[in-house]
């Protein structure tokens, strides 16, 4: 399979805060139709690093790439219209509101003219509704349900599929899956499949080996800021991968003491 | 013209008096006075502290516009003590009379709002021979505490008084409508009139309305409304503020009963007065809060000098104003605005 | 017919009608279902509504505002002393009121947004602010706290026109109601209004201008206040820095009977609408009662209690996914 040019490289990049190195010389890219997934304990970097390539940092060494060129972005609203869009796996969506509410927010199809435009609230219903029908959510057929009646899995792929509805090109996926069941969460890794399939580039941020291998192309493992490991689909067993995120400590011995725990 | 020249005038006044006091009631709501002698003692070159009522409400600007009126006159001076925030008055009045007492005024005018806090200080003072005289509030009060004399009126009398205008005005069935509930002063003119109808051998109705709605006139009107449709015997009413008296009014003419109900009530505005001058509102009662400020620093002065005063309590209200002298209350309320306690 | 149960209304509306049928029985005889009777509570709700409207509009957004209180006291006021005191005619000096209004509004809102403080206490604050400014300057301009109004035919024709007894104030509240309703259920405002309470980093992840929200909200409501305070002084011919303070607390809870969550982010202008009508039926009704009047607030507050577990069910319900 030929791969296509990275669409967001960060190259070198390091952040400090007041003295704190909180990533040092990390270097990664994202191609269209590949799921990257960035893989770390919890502490490793993984927010700042999405952060930065959020727009919500700027790093403090090293540069961001953009479809090649270099790129500094002022603000996230402005890594977002550049099609960098960030699910969040809490702050995505609004219980209250309706899923046509939600899918629409900030970017609300109007009717009418002047002061007197109103929302389109039967359009955004119905492209809402198609939109979530695509990626196999059919069980909500009215858009005016509130976001709080759906599950989590539902959930995420309302707020990725609108990501996507807007032009996303890069998703990066802020642990999609980890407050999820083991269902819900194979909801939401069909739905990258799917979105992978679309051309986009995903960056699948998880500290779950298993849901990273089941649908990762290449991987980076982070730990303590620094780009430990980089590897593609195939060379590294579930074994070795869960070893690299513990830190080089042989994770088997890791789960002999936690059973001596019990 | 006249405008801006008053209000360069008032202004002035301002600055020369109310910015010490301003600065003085503000330290001692910080608790910031120092008690410098523990033993209280007149002192000949102490000051004259007035502990009197909050200044946003229009009957103690009144009562403030005498006080200023009669220093300026006699020319003494005097600080004026009151709190700003009227949400704990019940404990913050003798801390503020504790803190007046513990700077050795030369005098001290008092209104002995809260009794049960206020008396036993009031006691000490007069005990350490400061000189004390009760303005306003205190009439059962001052002549046990040792105080010099009293200045004010009786809420209880004011509402007899009421009792017994509606009762020689035909009234067989009276309704008296308190609007603060649970203000103690404010009751015991309900009490006086429902007392002095009952001695007449009447019926009373007493109705209260919820603590939010003491200043809404809209929400006074709908409810004297819908007691005067489910009793429609009631044909006497008494007021006890100026906004629920032109309320009463409204409602007795939307249940059709102008000229069958007699509205009277405690305190007045121009609107009162002139409902009044129509024929429309019966009598308004008038403390003449003025005069209780005025007569106390005249008595202070005439004391501290001379070693003068009244003997028993000097009455300032209520003054009946009804169609035979509202025309004079008329003109000099609108003259001079804030002296009669309303407007 | 499950969309009709989901609405965030339902609660006030059935008590709403379980209560005036109570009081239309246990007032029979005394006309409080009679033509003005019904004018009676309509008048005494819609000044009330006014206010409570843009109040809930501004609790759908996560904030409250408890300066409206001195803002009704404030405007009419300010129309007072401009009127009868420099001798301004009314038009100008009603202008000057609701620009006041506006600007306490303003002030409140870059207060919030600026401090991020809670609400609850910034607008706090703002109302002993205003009415201690309106009490002070009254006093220093006019040696007055309250004040007559010099009125004018066409200012009496606005704010305090009759038909029988029902007063005018009963069409400006219908007109706020519309206007409200269909700003926040049509409109992509309303849309960033229930997404600026629902969850506010989501909200302005989605590029919606959440403080420009929440300012816009609190000058309406800044406004609104000193419209019923212009309406109150103009129908009362007269000025009182007082006026407006049992509004500080009754708009919001109304807002809640109608169905807003106290935490923001659910509610309708409906509900609103209906919480306010149930509260000016509950409060006019119990005097055509007769009964002893110290009940009164007891039986507000049980009214009050059962209407929000009444709410609190239709929420859950609205959230119990058709699985």
């Amino acid at each position: 399979m030929e791969r296509k040019q990275p669409i967001l490289e960060l190259q070198h990049i390091s952040k400090s805060f007041a003295g704190t190195r909180a990533l040092e010389d990390v270097s990664l890219e994202v191609r269209p139709g590949e799921i990257l997934c960035l893989l770390g304990d919890n502490g490793a970097g993984k927010s700042t690093l999405i952060k930065v390539m959020s727009g919500y940092h700027e790093p403090t060494a090293g540069t961001i790439r953009l479809e090649g060129d270099e790129i500094a972005f002022a603000s996230p609203r402005e890594a977002r219209q550049r099609g960098i869009a960030t699910v969040h796996q809490d702050v995505g969506s609004i219980p209250l509101m309706s899923v046509g509410r939600n899918f629409f927010l900030g970017a609300e199809p109007t009717k009418g003219v002047g002061p007197f435009r109103w929302f389109d609230e039967a359009k955004a219903n119905e492209i809402a509704l198609e939109q979530i029908a695509r990626f196999g959510i059919t069980r909500i057929s009215d858009g005016n349900q509130l976001v709080g009646t759906m599950s989590g899995g539902e959930r995420q792929v309302l707020a990725i599929g609108r990501a996507m509805y807007f032009g996303a090109k890069v998703l990066i996926l802020d642990e999609p899956t980890s407050a999820l069941g083991v269902k819900e969460a194979s909801v939401v890794l069909r739905f990258m499949r799917q979105a992978r399939a679309e051309g986009v580039a995903i960056v699948f941020i998880t500290h779950n080996a298993r849901h990273a291998m089941a649908v990762g192309d290449a991987f980076a493992v982070l730990i303590h800021g620094k780009v430990a490991a980089r590897f593609s689909r195939g060379e590294k067993t579930r074994e070795e991968v869960l070893n690299l995120m513990a830190g080089g400590e042989q994770m088997s011995e890791l789960e002999e003491d936690l059973e001596n725990i019990h | 013209m006249r405008g801006i020249l008053d209000y360069l005038n008032s202004a002035a006044r301002i600055s020369r008096r109310g910015l010490g006091v301003a600065m003085l009631t503000g330290a001692l709501a910080l608790g910031a006075v120092p008690f410098v002698d523990m033993h209280a003692r007149a002192d000949d070159d102490g000051p004259i502290i007035v502990v009197s009522g909050p200044l946003s409400w229009p009957f103690f600007a009144a009562v403030k516009q005498g006080f200023d009126d009669a220093a300026e006159i006699f020319d003494v001076d005097f600080q004026y003590v009151a709190v700003t925030d009227t949400a704990n008055m019940t404990s913050d009045y003798p801390r503020l009379l504790q803190q007046a007492i513990s700077r050795n005024p030369r005098m001290l005018l008092v209104g002995e709002f809260f009794p049960d806090g206020m008396d036993p200080l009031i006691k000490e003072a007069t005990a350490a021979g400061i000189p004390v005289l009760i303005h306003n509030s205190g009439q059962t009060l001052w002549e046990q505490n040792g105080s010099i004399g009293f200045i004010g009126e009786d809420p209880y009398q004011m509402g007899f008084k009421a009792g017994q205008i509606h009762a020689e005005g035909g009234v067989k069935h009276g309704l008296c409508f308190n609007q603060v509930p649970g203000n103690p002063t404010v009751e015991a003119r309900c009490t006086g009139y429902v007392d002095a109808m009952k001695e007449a051998g009447l019926e009373t109705t007493y109705q209260t309305i919820g603590t939010g709605d003491a200043t809404n006139p809209q929400a006074m009107l709908q409810a004297i409304k819908g007691t005067l449709q489910a009793n429609n015997t009631i044909d006497g009413v008494y007021t006890l503020n100026a906004v629920p008296a032109m309320s009463a009014l409204r409602a007795v003419q939307e249940v059709g009963r102008a000229g069958e109900v007699m509205i009277g009530t405690a305190d007045l505005s121009n609107e009162v007065l002139e409902a009044i001058k129509a024929g429309d509102i019966a009598f308004a009662m008038d403390q003449q809060p003025y005069l209780q400020g005025f007569l106390s620093i005249q008595t202070a002065k005439q004391y501290l000098d001379y070693g003068l005063h009244p003997i028993g309590a000097v009455t300032t209200g209520p003054l009946v104003i009804d169609k035979s002298n509202v025309d004079k209350t008329l003109e000099v309320n609108k003259e001079f605005s804030g002296v009669r306690g309303a407007s | 017919m499950t969309s009709l149960l989901r609405r965030p209304e339902l609660g006030a509306f059935a008590a709403f009608i379980l209560t005036y049928v109570f009081f239309a029985i246990a007032t029979h005889g005394a006309g409080f279902v009679s033509i003005n009777g019904t004018a009676g509570w309509l008048n005494l709700a819609a000044e009330l509504g006014i206010v409570a409207i843009p109040v809930g509009m501004l609790m759908i957004s996560g904030e409250f505002d408890l300066s409206i209180g001195s803002t009704v006291g404030a405007a009419s006021m300010v129309v007072a002393i401009a009127t009868s005191f420099y001798g301004m005619p009314i038009w100008p000096a009603i202008g000057l009121a609701l620009l006041i209004g506006g600007l306490v509004g303003l002030a409140n809102g870059m207060a919030v947004v600026r401090t991020n403080l809670p609400s609850f206490i910034v607008t706090l604050a703002t109302n002993f602010i205003v009415i201690g400014a309106t009490m002070g300057f009254s006093r220093l301009i006019a040696n007055v706290t309250s004040s007559s109004i010099v009125s004018s035919d066409t200012a009496h024709a606005v704010f305090a026109a009759r038909w029988g007894q029902a007063n005018i104030s009963i069409l400006w509240w219908l007109g706020a109601a519309i206007v409200g309703g269909w700003v926040l259920s049509k409109t992509t405002f309303g849309n960033w209004v229930y997404a600026t309470g629902g969850n506010m980093q989501a909200a302005r992840g989605a590029g919606v201008p959440v403080e420009r929200v929440k300012i816009i909200l609190f000058i309406a409501t800044g406004v609104a206040a000193a419209f019923v305070g212009v309406l109150q002084g103009v129908q009362w011919n007269s000025g009182n820095s007082t006026y407006g303070q049992g509004y500080v607390f009754q708009a919001p809870i109304v807002a809640v009977i109608g169905g807003v969550l106290l935490g923001g982010g659910y509610g309708s202008v409906a509900g609103i609408f209906l919480g306010t009508a149930l509260f000016g039926v509950i409060s006019t009704g119990i005097f055509y009662t007769g009964w002893n009047t110290d009940w009164i607030q007891l039986f507000l507050g049980v009214l009050l209690a059962l209407a929000v577990l009444a709410n609190n069910y239709v929420r859950r319900f609205a959230l119990m996914a058709r699985r």
